[in-house]
């Protein structure tokens, strides 16, 4: 056990060393067979969880458990920045996470991929990603988290492109890039800030990468060494990175673009892991944040804004998957709702459940889209439950969890409300009831309109029962897991959420399976939802119209002034020679009387000159 | 260590090419070609030796002579050539440069091969010439020659409009070259001697202290309108985009990865450390001029049809954060500045190299002509990615490495009186996305997407440019990982620069 | 007071030349010179090699003052002779050609030719201005037959217009004399020194001397005096033009130096109007070549600009100019003659002077390219060229002279990228590959003209890489003027 947790910077290496040996193998012919592959990742996988069990049991058992590991990476002057292994129980639980989810989904995608042309590239860059999510978690400073953050960001975007041939994934990947390049520049941003401050005006020259083991002594510097809006800048330039990479408003939309990738890489990277990274660094960063009220303000602003947004969405998405994209948006809101309100504790548990119950969806819509050839309009689907029982219950169990009725998920939402209700904050309860509203309303309305009703085709469709395996297993992970959950809610806590839930669990029943529909009578509503708030049109006209424009137009200053100067000068000098060469008559007189006039000219000029000074040195 | 010469470094290729130009050396252009690439491989192995046995303390490498202890003496002239930690570092980019150069070349160049690798090892001499001499004299003598050379092999070889923008180029940075002429012989005039008086690049220079200060400032422009029009900065830039577009692409890759740097060589050299106390005047300024540089080249790449163009403003970008990194006037900046000269040669290597195979395959440079070619390419594809990755400054490969440090050491600037600089330098951090959006969709564009059918049946890379991809790929990763070893090579020389010009 | 030895030591090289001239002028009224013109080549020769030895046997100091002070004779001018003596040697290796076409006047052609030699030599070396004229008025007339020699309506018109232009330039500086004598009451230079030590100098001593200076320019060709340089450089034949471009040139800028040492130096305004006539000169040859297809066009265009080069550096008088410009002399001398030997090469080749024809040189005789392009990128100042030494060197000079002249500087700064221009597009047309002309081009290796091409290259190489040795002799030379 302690050989394990020693080595827990293994955990990181193994997957990488995977990640280079499956892509070597695969770009010289040797390792070809897929067996091999799949092993090699699970080894390396199953090694992971078994030390992030062990760090995890270490870490709930001892008191205040850290063990930091670092080595220098990068020293200019006293300048030094360090890369390693920073464990304590948020990362140790965030590690523990990521191998489950990363588990179950490999083995799923084994079968899910098995008829692709490029399996073992599946592979390498899903090893490469949990190389990359691992080491972020166990980052001992600011700096690595950036660095792993970036890698994190590649590998969701070579496995969001993955099938590069098709348009909509090439477009989606380059979307998610650049809108988390936009957020990753606002994280560079702040972190260099915060480590200027801490470099030069402090004169705490060992902090300058922003250790997480002494970050209340940072926190207590920067507030310290900044004015009151450098201060404020610097947190919303942090919380910005954050924002981007859990999908929440204004950088959300390329989230539901993501989707475009391969089901099981929506499973692990965008509804369990790496969007969760914003979450985990806002935790991690908790202390400096807590500093001052209007920056938690902010946060949780941000939080209700997406939740809404992206319940609001998920409402009339017709996208199976885009759905679930949305909810994620919603729900990774509504941690930032707890964040932003001070529940440290409820909020990483949520991200806890929303994990596995969101991976848990999201293979089974993979299993039902394998099925349908990868159609992903929900009107295609119905009364599934007729052929595929088992993964209709698994799917129902994961909807009353998502909507916090029951199992985890209500676990893990009463502890939110149980804060909020300590601290009184009742417009955020308020907005989060809402929430709450919508997402039992979409989550159940995508339930009955795949499984419920009549069935469109009449095929006897079969599924491979590999790909139920993890399913089940995250599935009894989710029914287990709140039974784990610190129980502190009184019996009002949950009332009032709940009743709202059911209602929405009705509602939805009426328009989907009575079809009692009322929703055209709201087209402006309906409008708003469907066009998703017009957010990614806004987008749209940005990157088409107004960027283009400047593109242009500094193209323009380019090609017309700068080099237009260059232009005109050759010309002029062309001109020029061609007009001297006018002189070149080859007429003897011209010649002469041409020097005759220049000779004539400068004596005059010569005379005039003199005599003026002479004329001025007599007066 | 005794046995290593610098002057069999400089001057050997310039002895091989002389060889080829002679009549008696009249053998088949497979051999000149196989003789150039070995050579350049002994010769890049040579050049890692003095990395390998270089020593910051121990000054084994300092002020070796040509001739003897002597030079032009009558002008005062030195033929001297030196090596410290920048240019250690400048002379093993060379010499690997032009070795991935050389061995590309097989597949592109199809003609004239005698002429074409004499030249090619002339341009090497004169470039290493320019890192090495440590007389102003000869090192403007190196700068000078290594534009005829580049001339023929733009003109002679290039595509599209070749002859135009050779001439462009040549006239162009002789311009620059004569202001740069023009600053030394203002020099030369300030200097103690009444003789024509060349002084050290090396040595401090007692000469330059005497100076007004407003004579300084005079010198510093003249040289800096020389570098920048090589380096290249706004708005001294517009030969470049053509330059690079109409050259083939071994050449691009040395002009890319090794002309730009002699820039911003110089432009430490001289003016931060012979002219400090104007650098110190005019580095606010040039921020400003770096920052615009950055922006304006990368929205412009944005904009571009032509893929290699692209390429084109995309190094001026980053030539920019070059500048904007040496001007910070501190260790991390300086040395950010000094890593991004290495990376972006490396990478801009890279990227040219790729740009000058699909358009060896396709015969197109329009963007929109071209879609799909991963289905078909897919190794090509694998290389593309990684360097854009590189070149936008992803983490554990180099690019991040010099971006981050120049963008720390920018944060940081200290002038006291001009509070529009922190303004400025934000916008420099935009270049994260900007340098995302072009590079992604120059990727995009002609990888990604479905495949026309008159791109179906091109090949994927052959073994020549697979290697020549990897290598520099693999020293990409190399230093990405660790970034140490190539900063404690250049750090003494950090340390001195900031001494000279710190505040 | 000197020997009647010494005056002869001093006149011994102008003396063989006179020799030779006299046994040319015996020859040429021999029947049937037609079969042996040959030999004419070889005399001419052997003459000027026999004048450049004895040229080493002068004295070099002290001062010489010969003829009632007319001539006078020094380190500097004895310098600058054995220049003019080693250019025409390599002049008249250059003539088969227009020997060849004008069989029975080879002689004539001789003795003009080695009149004005020398004429250019007498010229370097006098020391008041009647001599002056004279031996001004020798060399012209020369020239004029030298000119005309060629065959055609075309080279007739062009001696013509050089006639006409001389006159005119001539009278001119005797106008010049004229006002000079009449402040001073003296044409001799050391006399007119004397007068201006203790008087200050006027106006008219400015306006005077400008007149003077007129007619050098136009033997520098150099604006306002530049127009004619084109037409006549065309017409004549090329090694005439190959004579045209050195020798008189070479000589002028030496009397300059000396005048602008001693004689020029007393009126404040003088360098600045020679500074303009300069830099409008820089300016305006460079852009007429760039316009020129013709290769001796356009090598007119280009020894008109070099020469305004030298005076920009001649007209800030000092020691050390002076020396830059000796350098630039020499090395001028040696890139230009080495072009001329490689047109005559292709004339004899039976080539035209178009520019086109350049193409494809580079592949078909290697060595030829070789040797022109050094020359040429000589010519434009690329390193490892003595023109590289020579330009760096010159400008220094101007740079040293002071922050006023930063303007001047900047203007031949400009000139010189012009310059690049058209000299790297002779060079670049070699390389150029013309599918349509697919015949071996032969270039005959054999002549005289090709070893000169080869020893020039050789030597602005070998010059531009250890330029020590001559720039220490320019230095001393400068210092003994």
């Amino acid at each position: 056990m302690e050989i394990f947790i020693q080595n827990i910077g293994l955990t990181v290496l193994f997957p990488l060393w995977c990640s280079v040996l499956i892509f070597l193998g695969n770009f010289l012919s040797i390792l070809k067979s897929k067996k091999i592959i799949l092993s090699l990742t699970l080894l390396s996988t199953t090694f992971g969880l078994i030390t992030s069990l062990f760090t995890f049991f270490n870490a709930m058992v001892t008191e205040n458990f850290v063990l930091e590991n670092t080595f220098k990476f990068l020293s200019v002057n006293n300048f030094i920045l360090e890369l390693g292994t920073y464990i304590d129980l948020t990362s140790s639980f965030m590690l523990l996470i990521i191998f489950t989810v990363t588990l179950a989904v490999q083995i799923y995608s084994y079968s899910y991929m098995y008829n692709d042309a490029s399996f073992s590239r599946f592979f390498a860059l899903m090893n490469f990603f949990t190389f990359s999510m691992s080491a972020l978690v166990l980052s001992p400073n600011l700096f690595q988290i950036y660095i792993c953050w970036e890698l994190v960001g590649v590998s969701s975007y070579l496995l969001i492109s993955f099938w590069f041939h098709k348009n909509a994934a090439s477009n989606a990947g380059k979307k998610a890039f650049v809108m988390n390049r936009i957020g990753d520049m606002c994280l560079l941003a702040g972190i260099i800030l915060s480590s200027i401050i801490i470099y030069n005006y402090s004169g705490q020259t060992d902090f300058a990468d922003i250790p997480f083991s002494s970050i209340d002594k940072i926190a207590a510097y920067l507030f310290t060494y900044t004015s009151e809006p450098i201060f404020i800048i610097i947190c919303v330039l942090l919380i910005l990175g954050s924002i981007a990479k859990s999908a929440q408003f204004p950088l959300h939309t390329w989230l539901p673009d993501a989707m475009e990738g391969p089901t099981p890489v929506s499973a692990l990277i965008h509804s369990a892991t790496m969007v969760a990274a914003g979450v985990f660094l806002i935790a991690r960063l908790f202390p400096i944040y807590y500093q001052s009220s209007f920056v938690m303000n902010f946060i949780v602003i941000i939080g209700i804004i997406s939740a809404l947004i992206g319940a609001f969405c998920a409402i009339t998405c017709r996208d199976i998957k885009r759905i679930l994209a949305y909810s994620t948006s919603s729900q990774l809101g509504i941690m930032f709702i707890a964040l932003g309100s001070g529940a440290l504790t409820a909020s990483m548990l949520y991200l806890a459940t929303h994990a596995f119950i969101k991976s848990m969806l999201f293979l089974c819509a993979g299993l039902i889209m394998s099925l349908y050839l990868g159609k992903t309009d929900i009107d295609n689907f119905g009364g599934l439950k007729k052929h595929m029982s088992l993964i209709a219950y698994i799917f129902l169990i994961g909807a009353f969890s998502l909507s916090g009725i029951l199992f985890s998920g209500f676990a893990s939402k009463s502890l939110v409300f149980h804060h909020l209700f300590e601290t009184h904050s009742y417009y955020i309860i308020l907005s989060l009831l809402v929430i709450s509203f919508m997402t039992a309303f979409y989550i159940f309305r995508m339930y009955f309109l795949v499984f419920e009703g009549n069935s469109h085709t009449s095929d006897n469709k079969k599924y491979s029962h590999v790909m139920v395996v993890p399913i089940l297993f995250l599935c009894v992970i989710t029914l287990l897991l709140g039974f784990f959950l610190p129980k502190m809610s009184t019996l009002k806590y949950e009332l009032i959420p709940v009743t709202t839930e059911l209602v929405a669990i009705l509602l939805a029943y009426l328009f989907y399976v009575k079809f009692v529909n009322m929703l055209p009578k709201l087209p402006i509503l309906y409008n708003l939802s469907y066009n998703k708030l017009y957010i990614d049109n806004f987008y749209d006209f940005i990157t088409q119209k107004l960027y283009l424009g400047i593109c242009k137009t500094a193209n323009f200053i380019d090609d017309y002034i700068f080099d237009g100067t260059v232009f005109v000068t050759v010309f002029l000098t062309k001109l020029n020679a061609w007009l001297n060469s006018k002189f070149q008559t080859g007429s003897v007189q011209s010649y002469i009387s041409y020097s005759f006039a220049i000779l004539a000219l400068v004596l005059t000029g010569f005379c005039l000159v003199y005599s003026l000074v002479a004329y001025f040195a007599e007066v | 260590m005794e046995y290593l010469s610098l002057n069999l470094l400089i001057f050997s290729p310039l002895i091989i090419a002389i060889l080829f130009f002679l009549p008696i050396f009249n053998t088949k252009e497979v051999f000149i070609r196989r003789f150039t690439k070995t050579f350049m491989g002994v010769h890049f192995v040579y050049a890692l030796c003095f990395w390998i046995f270089y020593n910051p303390d121990v000054n084994f490498f300092d002020e070796l002579f040509l001739f003897g202890q002597s030079g032009v003496q009558s002008l005062g002239i030195r033929s001297a050539f030196a090596i410290d930690g920048l240019s250690l570092v400048m002379v093993t980019l060379t010499s690997f440069l032009f070795f991935m150069s050389a061995i590309s070349s097989k597949t592109i160049i199809r003609h004239r091969q005698k002429l074409y690798y004499g030249l090619l090892l002339l341009l090497e001499t004169s470039v290493l010439g320019v890192f090495t001499s440590s007389d102003i004299f000869i090192f403007f003598c190196f700068w000078e020659l290594e534009l005829i050379p580049m001339y023929f092999l733009i003109s002679l070889w290039g595509s599209g409009r070749a002859q135009k923008s050779a001439m462009k180029f040549l006239l162009y940075t002789f311009f620059g070259s004569l202001f740069l002429l023009l600053g030394i012989l203002l020099l030369s005039y300030y200097s103690d001697t009444l003789n024509f008086q060349m002084s050290s690049l090396f040595a401090d220079i007692n000469v330059v202290d005497k100076l007004p200060i407003n004579i300084q400032i005079l010198i510093s422009i003249l040289l800096m309108i020389g570098f920048f029009v090589k380096l290249p900065i706004i708005p001294l830039h517009t030969w470049l985009p053509n330059a690079h577009c109409d050259a083939p692409a071994p050449i691009s890759i040395l002009l890319a990865g090794l002309l730009l740097k002699m820039g911003a060589y110089g432009f430490i050299r001289f003016n931060i450390l012979l002219l400090p106390d104007a650098f110190k005047i005019l580095a606010p300024f040039l921020i400003v001029f770096a920052v615009i540089n950055i922006i304006h080249a990368g929205l412009c790449a944005y904009n571009q049809d032509d893929i290699k163009k692209i390429i084109a403003y995309s190094s001026i970008s980053n030539m920019g954060i070059v500048l904007l990194g040496l001007c910070t006037n501190n260790e991390e900046g300086v040395t950010g500045g000094i890593v991004h000269m290495v990376s972006h040669g490396l990478i801009c290597a890279g990227l040219f190299m790729i740009v000058g195979i699909i358009y060896n395959r396709t015969k197109t440079r329009d963007i929109k002509a071209i879609s799909g070619l991963g289905t078909v390419m897919p190794n090509l594809m694998g290389f593309t990615v990684m360097f854009s990755f590189a070149a936008i400054g992803v983490p554990l490969l180099i690019g991040f490495v010099g971006e981050f440090l120049t963008f720390w050491g920018a944060f940081s600037v200290q002038y006291d009186s001009y509070i529009f600089l922190p303004t400025v330098i934000i916008f420099a951090i935009f270049v994260l996305v900007i340098s995302a959006a072009y590079m992604f969709k120059f990727v995009h564009r002609i990888f990604f997407g479905s495949i026309d059918n008159s791109w179906a049946i091109l090949k994927d890379l052959t073994a020549h440019e697979f290697i020549v991809l990897s290598s520099i790929l693999s020293v990409i990763v190399f230093f990405g990982i660790n970034p140490m070893s190539l900063i404690d090579v250049i750090n003494p020389i950090v340390e001195v620069i900031v001494e000279s010009a710190g505040i | 007071m000197n020997s009647t030895y010494d005056i002869l030591n001093i006149f011994i090289p102008s003396v063989i030349l006179l020799i030779t001239i006299a046994v040319h002028t015996v020859l040429s009224l021999l029947k049937n010179n037609i079969n042996y013109y040959k030999i004419s080549k070889w005399i001419s020769f052997s003459g000027l090699i026999l004048s450049l030895i004895s040229v080493f046997d002068v004295q070099f100091e002290p001062i010489y003052f010969a003829f009632s002070d007319a001539i006078v004779s020094n380190t500097y001018t004895i310098f600058i002779q054995s220049v003019i003596l080693v250019s025409a040697i390599i002049c008249v290796l250059l003539t088969k050609k227009i020997i060849a076409s004008r069989r029975n006047n080879a002689f004539t052609f001789h003795i003009i030719f080695l009149s004005a030699v020398l004429a250019s030599m007498i010229l370097v070396s006098v020391n008041d201005y009647l001599t002056m004229f004279i031996s001004m008025e020798l060399l012209s007339i020369a020239c004029f037959f030298l000119i005309s020699f060629n065959k055609g309506y075309i080279s007739k018109e062009a001696s013509l217009k050089y006639i006409f232009t001389n006159i005119i330039a001539s009278s001119v500086f005797l106008l010049g004399v004229s006002y000079l004598y009449g402040i001073t009451s003296s044409v001799n230079f050391s006399e007119i020194n004397e007068f201006y030590m203790q008087h200050t100098a006027e106006w008219m001593y400015t306006i005077s001397i400008l007149f003077i200076a007129s007619g050098l320019l136009f033997k520098l060709a150099v604006f306002p005096f530049a127009n004619w340089i084109l037409d006549i450089y065309e017409g004549s034949s090329t090694s005439v033009a190959a004579f045209l471009s050195v020798i008189p040139k070479v000589a002028v800028l030496g009397l300059l130096c000396r005048l602008l040492v001693f004689n020029f130096s007393y009126s404040f305004e003088f360098p600045l109007i020679l500074l303009i006539f300069a830099s409008i000169t820089a300016i305006w040859s460079n852009l007429i070549a760039i316009r020129q297809r013709n290769i001796k066009r356009l090598l007119a265009a280009s020894s008109s600009a070099n020469a305004s080069y030298m005076l920009f550096a001649a007209s800030l008088v000092s020691v050390y100019n002076i020396s830059t410009v000796i350098f630039y002399l020499i090395t001028y001398v040696l890139m230009n003659l080495g072009v001329f030997s490689a047109v005559i090469l292709l004339e004899n080749s039976a080539f035209s002077n178009k520019l086109y024809e350049f193409k494809n040189f580079a592949y078909t005789n290697p060595l030829f390219c070789f040797a022109f392009l050094v020359s040429l990128l000589g010519l434009a100042g690329i390193p490892l060229t003595s023109g590289f030494i020579a330009k760096i060197y010159l400008l220094s000079a101007i740079a040293k002279s002071g922050l006023i002249f930063m303007p001047f500087l900047l203007v031949l700064v400009i000139a010189m990228v012009i310059a690049m221009f058209y000299y790297v597009r002779i060079a670049k047309l070699m390389f150029e590959k013309d599918e349509t002309k697919d015949e071996k081009f032969v270039i005959y290796k054999t002549e005289s003209a090709s070893i000169i091409l080869y020893l020039c290259a050789i030597f602005t190489i070998i010059i531009g890489i250890i330029p020590d040795k001559i720039i220490e002799i320019c230095k001393i030379i400068a210092y003994n003027i």
